[in-house]
């Protein structure tokens, strides 16, 4: 049975299972399901189609709403109230039910996930409070606690939707189907870039920018789509109540909503279902409980966050995981660099010959009264290595990440491929070009190696929104391409054995070969390096040396921070020294090691009048 | 005129609520960057539990002291239990679930016990307005600015002055660092919460006997104390009392001259707008984090 039959019989059976329900009673003869259980069901769906907006927004992006059964209300009293005052037909009624609490929920999100992600959550709660506060008040508009009462029964082409025998359940099929797409929406969207840049960016903000990712726009969009699903929910709601009022919205509900989707496996495609069905099913139960039933719902919270934080689809997937993991053969890693025949590819956006790749000009950066880098001028030619050195402190990695558009240069110029870039934020800059990577490793943890490399494809992705959702024939074509590339760039590193493997799973020097094949994979044209062979082995190192080589006679321009004088020295064509953020010495490596300030800057006056190449302009007095 | 000193008195008092809840948030943050997110509830608890110690015939200045040490210790717990072992890498969200989870169960557990009405916490100093050149005006609404200047000052002299205040602010500003000389910084993260606890409960203690204690009375203060803090920019305490008292006195001239109703709509979505504008909040800096 190959891997992926599972969960397509599961989706198999469900859907079965889900259509041939209100039949149950014909065929055995009984008279169960009555229209209550259908009812119950019904709502168990349109439950589960909140839920899964929700785990968009938590289980990928990382975010968490307590307003979701607020935009659910917000979305059902649109519903309601364009088909009573307006007249509106069912279906454009719903046009606007998905479409008014999704543009809600992007303006909620702007503001505050481009500060901290948890002001989303903040906002949220507010909004549901006000939310309802606003429905209990303007008794005029909504009826109060009285609500709105008699919608009228919405008609698809003249055709009364309602959940019985008589229409042919033509509403629960109605609803079936709109859960279907709920959970199409889902798995389309996981398979794609935007799901893995909603998961990447809330595994490290950082490393997303640098590869081209717009945090701010993913996590609004991802906010802007859950918050379309609770609409579709309330619509669907309102149109089966024929009633609504703000009491089903409150916030306890949000909590509700948020238990459901722990409960089952954030992240988890199957959770939204099953925590659904299962909280549905106990909350039915946990009636009887009245005032202490909050209190239960809080309770359970504490007990699922406590004992399986990854919910019941994320906790057995884990545990199979650990079951098939066992008995498994040795990965086997690559040599590498294997510069494998496709690889040219990777470099073929490079500047042309000869070109200035970069130029600084008075470069300079403060931090308070602290002058990192100080008047610095560099020029960096296309298709070079160079290399930045200098004593701990120097300014190294400050000049890189001014560069890489982190951190914004306090004065001076900053000139990318023949433009100036000044100002410009780091995924700009990744889109322009520039990759790199980071003194720590920054990877995507808990993604696998190969997605790790995937989301390094995102800003070069031509398929737009629409496209990717529908899973257009153009759309998959460009998806295969990318998938041979990331796989071609796990060749090189060799680590195609690791594919799906999980990156926090890797051993060290694994970690850091990882890191080099994502920034290689937006191609950039110049590519930054911070201290690569920290911690690699003098093999390993060799091997890195061999590879930024290749990569710089393929064309492609890399700037190198490094420590490593051996490795400056064998691989770099330019050497810029920077001390105490000012540059002290520049040339080719030869010329620079012999410089007496600089053998200064490393082992301080006097070491270098004991140097033999400093000899020359040892006169000047100690 | 009258209209005007009234809102603005009454705007201040219950503006120096927001800002002490929004100082404890700042405190919380501070130290761990995390809060508990129902912090209201501690709130409600320091009014809530002095009402039941007075039930059980302890006077209203005991029993005030009582309420405020046994919130506390809450939210010291609070910390131990569900933000701490929810708080051990960067990017973790699960503090807010653990404390949402603990704030609904306080709550409801609270109205199960305690009733569902709001209940008299008697105050000598709520029994007979004053007049105020045209406005009444309760002393015990006049304690409360009073009470913030206290805190604001205290809490200053503390980060400052004292050494254990001082390792807070060494943990607020880097955590490694401040565990490599030797600051405990769970210990110190606990004591912050605790402290936070204090300044929540006391708020909740001057103010019950203008609005009544009643389990739901700290869900939206809380919440608005919350946003306080973070239009102020979290990280600076003389913005989160300006922003505090600002946005009390805003809302006291919305109720009156708009109405009660419109109060937290236009407040919710003028916070919104401060946001949009500010992203750092009024008086934040913008944040510098290390690459």
């Amino acid at each position: 049975m190959s891997p992926r039959a599972g969960p397509r019989i599961a989706v198999a059976l469900m859907v079965a299972a889900l259509a041939l329900f209100p039949w149950t009673g014909d065929v055995l003869d009984t008279r169960w399901p009555t229209s209550y259980e259908l009812r119950l069901v019904i709502r168990a769906m349109i439950l589960a189609i909140v839920v899964i907006g929700l785990n968009i927004l938590v289980g990928f992006a990382g975010l968490v709403s307590l307003g979701q059964a607020a935009l659910m209300g917000l979305g059902g009293h649109v519903a309601a109230l364009l088909a009573l005052r307006a007249d509106f037909p069912f279906a454009a009624a719903m046009v606007f039910a998905v479409a008014l609490p999704a543009m809600m929920g992007a303006v909620l999100a702007f503001p505050t996930v481009r500060v901290r992600p948890l002001y989303l959550t903040v906002i949220t709660i507010a909004f549901g409070f006000v939310f309802v506060n606003v429905l209990r008040e303007w008794v005029g508009f909504t009826g109060g606690a009285s609500g709105l009462a008699s919608i009228p029964r919405p008609t698809i082409l003249g055709e009364p939707l309602m959940a019985v025998r008589r229409t042919g359940f033509n509403l629960y099929y109605l609803i079936v189907l709109c859960l279907l797409l709920a959970l199409w929406v889902q798995w389309a969207l996981a398979r794609s870039r935007y799901g893995r840049a909603m998961r990447a960016s809330s595994q490290s903000e950082n490393a997303s920018r640098a590869l081209g990712i717009n945090i701010v726009a993913i996590r609004t969009l991802a906010f802007a789509i859950s918050a379309g699903f609770a609409g579709l929910g309330g619509g669907l709601f309102a149109n089966l109540a024929l009633f609504i009022n703000y009491e089903t919205f409150t916030f306890s509900a949000s909590i509700e909503l948020l238990l459901m989707t722990i409960l089952g496996g954030s992240g988890t495609l199957a959770g939204p279902l099953v925590g659904t069905t299962v909280l549905f099913t106990a909350s039915q139960a946990l009636q009887g409980l009245h005032e202490w039933q909050t209190f239960a719902y809080g309770l359970l919270l504490v007990l699922v966050l406590f004992l399986m934080p990854q919910g019941i689809v994320g906790g057995l997937a884990a545990l199979r995981r650990r079951l098939a993991g066992r008995g498994m053969a040795e990965r086997r890693t690559g040599a590498w660099p294997n510069f494998v025949p496709g690889f040219d590819a990777v470099a073929s956006e490079r500047d042309a010959a000869g070109q200035a790749t970069l130029i600084t000009r008075d470069l300079t950066l403060r931090f308070g009264g602290l002058t990192a880098v100080n008047r610095v001028g560099m020029e960096v030619a296309s298709g070079t290595v160079h290399a930045l050195i200098g004593p701990n402190g120097a300014g190294k990695s400050s000049v890189l990440n001014v560069v890489s558009g982190f951190y914004r240069a306090t004065s001076g110029q900053v000139s990318l491929f023949g433009e100036t870039l000044a100002g410009r934020a780091p995924h700009q800059l990744a889109r322009a070009g520039v990759a790199r990577s980071f003194q720590n490793t920054e990877l995507f943890a808990t993604m696998t190696v190969l997605e790790n490399v995937l989301v390094g494809c995102h800003s070069r992705y031509r398929a737009g929104f629409f496209a990717t959702i529908l899973r257009t024939p153009r759309f998959r074509a460009e998806e295969r391409g990318m998938l041979a590339e990331a796989r071609m760039l796990l060749e090189v590193v060799g680590l195609t054995g690791f594919a799906e493997e999980q990156a926090r799973n890797l051993p060290f020097g694994h970690q850091r070969r990882l890191e080099i094949a994502r920034a290689l994979a937006p191609r950039p044209k110049l590519l930054l390096l911070d201290e690569p062979a920290a911690g690699l082995t003098h093999g390993e190192i060799e091997e890195l040396v061999a590879l930024i080589r290749g990569l710089a006679d393929r064309g492609m321009t890399v700037i190198l921070v490094e420590h490593h004088v051996e490795m400056i020295m064998a691989v770099s064509d330019r050497v810029t020294v920077l001390d105490h953020g000012e540059v002290i010495a520049d040339g080719p490596p030869a010329q620079v090691q012999a410089d007496p300030r600089v053998i200064e800057a490393y082992f301080g006056r006097g070491a270098a009048q004991g140097m033999p190449a400093a000899a020359a302009h040892a006169d000047v007095p100690a | 005129m009258e209209a005007v000193i009234q809102y603005l008195l009454t705007g201040l008092s219950v503006g120096s609520v927001y800002a002490m809840m929004g100082l404890g948030f700042y405190v919380m943050w501070s130290a761990a960057k995390a809060v508990n997110f129902t912090y209201g509830d501690i709130f409600m608890l320091g009014a809530v539990l002095t009402v039941v110690l007075m039930d059980i015939g302890i006077g209203l200045l005991p029993a005030a002291l009582l309420a405020i040490l046994a919130s506390a210790a809450g939210a010291a717990a609070i910390e131990r239990g569900f933000v701490r072992p929810f708080n051990r890498e960067a990017n973790a969200i699960g503090w807010m679930l653990t404390t949402i989870a603990v704030g609904t169960m306080l709550e409801s557990s609270t109205t199960a016990l305690f009733g569902s009405n709001p209940r008299m916490l008697p105050s000598p100093l709520a029994q007979e307005p004053i007049r105020l050149g045209g406005a009444g005006i309760y002393p015990q609404e006049l304690l409360l600015p009073a009470a913030l200047v206290v805190v604001t000052a205290a809490l200053e002299l503390f980060y400052r002055r004292t050494l254990l205040g001082r390792a807070m602010r060494a943990v607020a500003y880097n955590r490694t660092a401040a565990g490599l000389v030797g600051i405990d910084a769970d210990r110190i993260t606990l004591i912050a919460f605790a402290l936070a606890g204090v300044l929540g409960a006391l708020a909740g203690v001057l103010i019950g006997p203008v609005v009544q204690a009643s389990s739901t009375m700290g869900a939206i203060i809380g919440l608005k104390g919350f946003m306080v803090a973070i239009i102020a920019g979290i990280a600076n305490a003389r913005g989160v009392v300006i922003a505090g008292l600002l946005y009390g006195v805003t809302e006291k001239f919305i109720e009156g001259y708009l109405s009660t109703a419109a109060r937290d709509a236009i407040g919710f979505t003028l916070m919104v707008l401060l946001l949009l504008l500010f992203p750092q909040g009024l008086f934040g800096k913008k944040e510098f984090s290390k690459v």
